[in-house]
């Protein structure tokens, strides 16, 4: 039965410049001709999905910046089928993760099965260039991108307490607006303003900025693969219907769905999108 | 057995309940100090004085992002000596998952660790929110998951501490309040650095908590 269970893990691209917020897509298969009951929590901080990274001679695990404890969710997976979800491997409990330019080769492994609790399923390995800034502008783009705090703003898309992250990242898509890098904060900035934010550090609940979240979202959205794809083109829908702008949260969806229709990763994502514009139409 | 210590400082949002002093089981009533006394490392629980305001409201969810800037503000460590300091908050859910337990949510300093009491088996079982308590706390001591180990008790087959809830079953004669022996030997004898929250990172430690689990960086 284990080998029925097809374990793949993918990333958009080869190549991505120092300081890129790693996402890698992680599907769970049933080729086989028997359903399986198995858990479908893959993020790896439910502990069910681990990832090992190589570098060069340098074998080390990735540790979640967070441990989840949940009660276990059980799907049945029928022939035929997958499931799939995200691992943000950028930053963890030993913050950057990809540090250096070079060759990663990234592997994880799946421990889920529910009738066969000690089987561990090994996906495939990917590879994952970090090259290293080409001018002195990209460099500064790194070093805006890369501090600590920006790293968590990052990782939790969000967090208001994190001033000196939220500024660097301002920074960098204000002064380098078309930089490959900008995307991603304009992404963080707009998921974060997307939302209220109940900030402890200053006793208050601060309320979503809707106007501003639009304007970092549709500046990050068409250079915007996968998982921040999908993220940035849904909140903006549910934005924009929010606003009582109907035009514009059709055209969203649509455009979604005219650009990843044949990226078998978004097949429920076009779903979801087709049946949110049969719904408002 | 106890030669370590540690102050357990427990917080909780406003109109939630502390984590309960005791739960029976089996004719055993278990305790969050006696869980750790049993370890090796003899535990003060001191419930905070003042309540922590809900600032989102009654049955609202909170980011891992909100938890961080509520344990920047609330977290707050006596100069103790060598005592160690553990801290846990009780929140009602984490935002947009219904199904989380608790939450150890900065791996990086294991300082900060909570538990949801909105959440359906903790509200209405004081078993889980007792050994989901002991559990979370144990993360921060930097204990893992693949320190949980099983035993046999009356012949049942019982998960201790840092086994992961789902794999506990039947739910609850599996449950073990208890840390077994490598859970228990880390929490005595490992270098004091590896295991006082604040110290070494997650999963940083000795080389005879390599020999139990792979993933383990030796320092």
């Amino acid at each position: 039965m284990v080998e029925d269970i097809i374990f793949t893990i993918s990333i958009n691209h080869r190549e991505y410049l120092l300081g890129s917020p790693i996402v890698v897509h992680l599907e769970i298969h049933n080729a086989g001709s028997k359903s399986v009951s198995l858990l479908d929590q893959l993020k790896p901080e439910f502990d069910v999905v681990k990832f090992d990274i190589k570098k060069e001679n340098e074998k080390f695990p990735f540790r979640p910046y967070t441990i989840l404890d949940a009660r276990p969710h059980v799907v049945s997976l029928e022939p035929g089928k997958s499931i799939g979800d995200s691992a943000k491997l950028f930053y963890g409990a030993q913050k950057w993760t990809f540090k250096s330019p070079g060759l990663y080769l990234i592997t994880a492994s799946y421990n889920g099965l529910v009738d066969e609790p000690n089987k561990v399923i090994q996906s495939n390995e990917i590879e994952l260039e970090i090259r290293a800034p080409a001018n002195k502008e990209e460099k500064e783009q790194v070093d805006l991108i890369t501090g600590d705090e920006q790293g968590r703003f990052l990782l939790f898309e969000g967090g208001d307490h994190l001033t000196n992250g939220m500024q660097n990242l301002t920074e960098l898509a204000t002064k380098y607006p078309d930089s490959d890098l900008a995307k991603y904060a304009n992404f963080s900035l707009g998921i974060s303003t997307s939302t209220e934010f109940a900030d402890f550090t200053k006793n208050r609940v601060r309320q979503s900025d809707i106007k501003k979240s639009l304007t970092h979202l549709e500046a990050a959205k068409p250079k915007l693969h996968g998982y921040y794809a999908k993220k940035a083109y849904f909140t903006l829908a549910n934005l924009y219907d929010k606003s009582n702008d109907k035009t514009a949260k059709e055209n969203t969806l649509s455009e979604f769905v005219d650009r990843f229709s044949s990226d078998s990763k978004f097949t429920d994502s076009i779903s979801k999108a087709k049946n949110m514009l049969e719904d408002s139409s | 057995m106890s030669e370590r210590s540690a102050l357990i400082h427990i917080e909780r949002l406003e109109g939630r309940d502390y984590p309960p002093a005791s739960v029976d089981l089996d004719g055993t009533t278990n305790t969050l100090e006696g869980i750790y006394n049993d370890a090796g490392i003899s535990v003060e629980i001191n419930r905070g004085d003042t309540d922590i305001p809900d600032l989102k409201g009654p049955n609202s969810g909170y980011t891992q992002a909100e938890l961080e800037s509520l344990m920047i503000q609330y977290r707050k460590q006596p100069d103790q000596g060598e005592k160690m300091f553990a801290w846990l908050v009780v929140v009602t859910k984490f935002e947009g998952q219904d199904d989380i337990l608790g939450i150890m949510f900065d791996a990086e300093e294991r300082q900060g660790t909570a538990v949801f009491q909105g959440n359906d088996m903790i509200k209405t079982d004081p078993r889980a929110y007792m050994r989901t308590s002991a559990h979370e706390l144990g993360h921060q001591f930097n204990l893992h998951h693949e320190d949980g180990t099983t035993y046999d008790e009356n012949g049942i087959t019982k998960y201790t501490i840092m086994n992961q809830t789902w794999r506990i079953q039947p739910w609850p004669a599996a449950i073990g309040y208890k840390f077994g022996e490598h859970e228990s030997t880390h929490l005595s004898s490992h270098s004091i650095k590896n295991v006082q929250p604040g110290g070494g990172r997650f999963y940083d430690c000795d080389n005879e908590h390599a020999t139990w689990h792979p993933g383990i960086n030796v320092t």
